[in-house]
């Protein structure tokens, strides 16, 4: 792993790791991307009353129709997901408007990473896989494992000044 | 001190008009909420399954299972293919914009139609299918589906050939695996 606040916007560091820079720009790039359709899908929920409507049940309920009877995903929702229909709802759109938020701004960049895979994982479980999954995941894990919020996010000035806080790490 | 107050504004800026762009952006789906197939959360989602009768007739059948008896054709409509469904990251992305492209172009998947004569099975025929919601049409290979009035159509003249319905999906799953020559 790269050094945590080592700065990747001098020249004489391009310089040196051009291949590496091509690479923390490329990150970036989709960093910004996934943030953005995360933000558009979580203000679309806040629009589509998510929050004070019980939209989500009726989803689940829809869902319940169309996948095996005998699926993993049966269980799941009807034994959480349905009964906790309204805390899954607030979860799922505070949530990915928190991921979209920390990744876009580089702020606490790692844990909104963390929140946005623990959404894309209960989506997988309830039901709603398909391969458009698979490139969501393997972005997750890179936003996870790389300190991309050093490169370019509030996380950079952040980490120096609560050196000790995991929140910027 | 300056530099952060003009990178605070373009942050404030840019949420502004992404938050405007988005509100202004939803899926407006109404138009096509009646339409055959579109459930109360849109089109047919991406891993599911749908089976449709179309027989001879005046109406719309009623049946509540495959009848065991008669001639009819049957539409098994498969989940998406694998890349059809990575592109529902770009589909879902633009409906944020705008869905009249997304509605004219509609979507792929493999559909398999099975004959029914005089409840006689033949062999299965795998096509790809075609779901369009402007105009609202299923294109099935030789037949379409007018998605208003459920009117099943040549697709080569457009005249009538009976009309359609949505069956039980795994009631009709198991009766397809027991009858298609196919699945034996």
């Amino acid at each position: 792993m790269m050094s945590s606040v080592a700065n990747v916007w001098s020249f004489e560091w391009i310089r040196q790791h051009p291949v590496k820079f091509f690479g923390i720009v490329l990150h970036l790039i989709l960093r910004t991307l996934f943030a953005v359709f995360w933000l558009a899908a979580g203000i679309n929920k806040v629009n589509k009353g998510w929050l004070n409507t019980d939209i989500l049940k009726n989803i689940f309920l829809d869902r319940l129709n169309d996948i095996p009877p005998d699926a993993f995903a049966v269980f799941y929702l009807e034994n959480f997901a349905l009964p906790l229909w309204l805390v899954v709802a607030w979860v799922v759109t505070i949530g990915e408007i928190y991921s979209a938020i920390g990744l876009l701004l580089g702020i606490t960049t790692r844990i909104a990473a963390a929140v946005s895979l623990f959404i894309l994982v209960n989506l997988a479980i309830g039901g709603y896989y398909d391969a458009s999954l698979i490139p969501f995941f393997i972005l997750n894990f890179a936003f996870l494992y790389w300190q991309s919020g050093h490169w370019l996010g509030f996380d950079r000035f952040l980490t120096k000044r609560y050196p000790d806080s995991p929140l910027f790490k | 001190m300056t530099k952060v107050r003009i990178g605070l504004s373009a942050v404030t800026v840019g949420f502004t008009m992404l938050f405007i762009g988005s509100a202004q952006a939803q899926v407006n789906a109404e138009a096509f909420r009646e339409y055959f197939l579109v459930g109360q959360f849109g089109e047919v989602c991406t891993m599911c399954e749908v089976v449709v009768l179309c027989e001879k007739g005046e109406a719309p059948p009623t049946y509540e299972a495959v009848p065991s008896t008669g001639t009819f054709t049957l539409y098994h409509l498969e989940t998406r293919t694998f890349w059809s469904q990575i592109s529902t990251i770009w589909e879902f992305f633009i409906s944020n914009f705008t869905t009249d492209s997304l509605a004219k172009r509609g979507h792929g998947r493999p559909v398999n139609v099975y004959q029914i004569e005089d409840g006689n099975w033949a062999g299965r025929e795998t096509i790809e299918g075609r779901l369009i919601l402007d105009p609202g049409v299923l294109e099935f290979g030789s037949a379409n589906i007018d998605r208003v009035n459920r009117e099943w159509l040549d697709a080569s003249t457009d005249n009538g050939l009976g009309y359609c319905q949505r069956l039980p999906l795994w009631d009709s799953l198991e009766t397809i695996a027991a009858n298609s020559p196919s699945s034996e």
